[in-house]
């Protein structure tokens, strides 16, 4: 099965998205994440956790997030995240996989300044999320096509 | 959810990601630095914050399970994610 992801072209610089959507009860709806692999864990974005309205107050607490800049961002585990992708050929793939999700609750005390910044960053798909469902990634730049291959 | 709603929801979805993808020069000139929500492959509304884009969706009545949200960051900046 192939799964296209969308490549953009930001000024000379690309980015790839994969088009994902959650299968959470009561938390149905839209994902538009980031392929990173630059990052080892898939997290959902402070955004994605909002517009979802994800459960996340009884959540098990999950490792902070960081990159550059000091501190990290707070996030919550979840141990089975319910996402659908679509291939190619209009079918549907199920995946139920171990997610970090940031902490929309704890970012309610920190600054404006910090919590606007972390709504900003998108959800990522990091190399676990690859390694979990079994995917390839291609990413051909000169011919403007990326996707992922299930080897199943 | 049924796989046949799945994909409903699927097509309307790439539509607006689509769109995105399609104009982000456009929307980088148009919204630097700004959150914006896309429906129906338009821009719904901007704001300078994520609570400020959530009032103004709620403003025109919108569900926000309808709209997809995106940054749009400046340009001469080096984004890493």
């Amino acid at each position: 099965m192939i799964f296209e992801l969308e490549l953009i072209d930001t000024f000379g610089a690309e980015r790839v998205f994969l088009n994902l959507i959650s299968r959470q009860p009561h938390s149905f709806g839209k994902i538009r994440a980031l392929v990173d692999t630059g990052s080892p864990n898939t997290i959902i974005s402070a955004k994605d956790c909002y517009l979802l309205n994800l459960p996340i107050t009884g959540a098990e607490k999950g490792e902070p997030i960081t990159g550059f800049g000091k501190g990290g961002i707070p996030s919550k585990k979840m141990r089975k995240f319910s996402l659908a992708l679509k291939s190619s050929d209009n079918k549907i793939k199920d995946l139920n996989i171990p997610i970090n999700v940031v902490d929309i609750t704890a970012l309610k005390s920190m600054p404006e300044e910090y919590s606007n910044h972390v709504y900003s960053i998108p959800t990522i798909i990091g190399m676990d999320f690859l390694r979990l469902a079994n995917l390839k990634l291609v990413v051909d730049i000169p011919n403007k096509k990326a996707y992922l291959e299930s080897a199943d | 959810m049924e796989n046949g709603q799945i994909l409903d929801e699927f097509r309307n979805f790439e539509e607006s990601s689509s769109f995105v993808s399609k104009n982000f020069k456009l929307l980088q000139e148009q919204y630097p630095g700004k959150y914006i929500a896309v429906s129906d492959s338009r821009v719904l509304a901007s704001a300078d914050s994520f609570e400020s884009l959530i009032s103004e969706v709620n403003k025109v009545g919108k569900n926000l399970k309808d709209v997809i949200v995106e940054f749009i960051p400046s340009k001469g900046l080096i984004v890493l994610y």
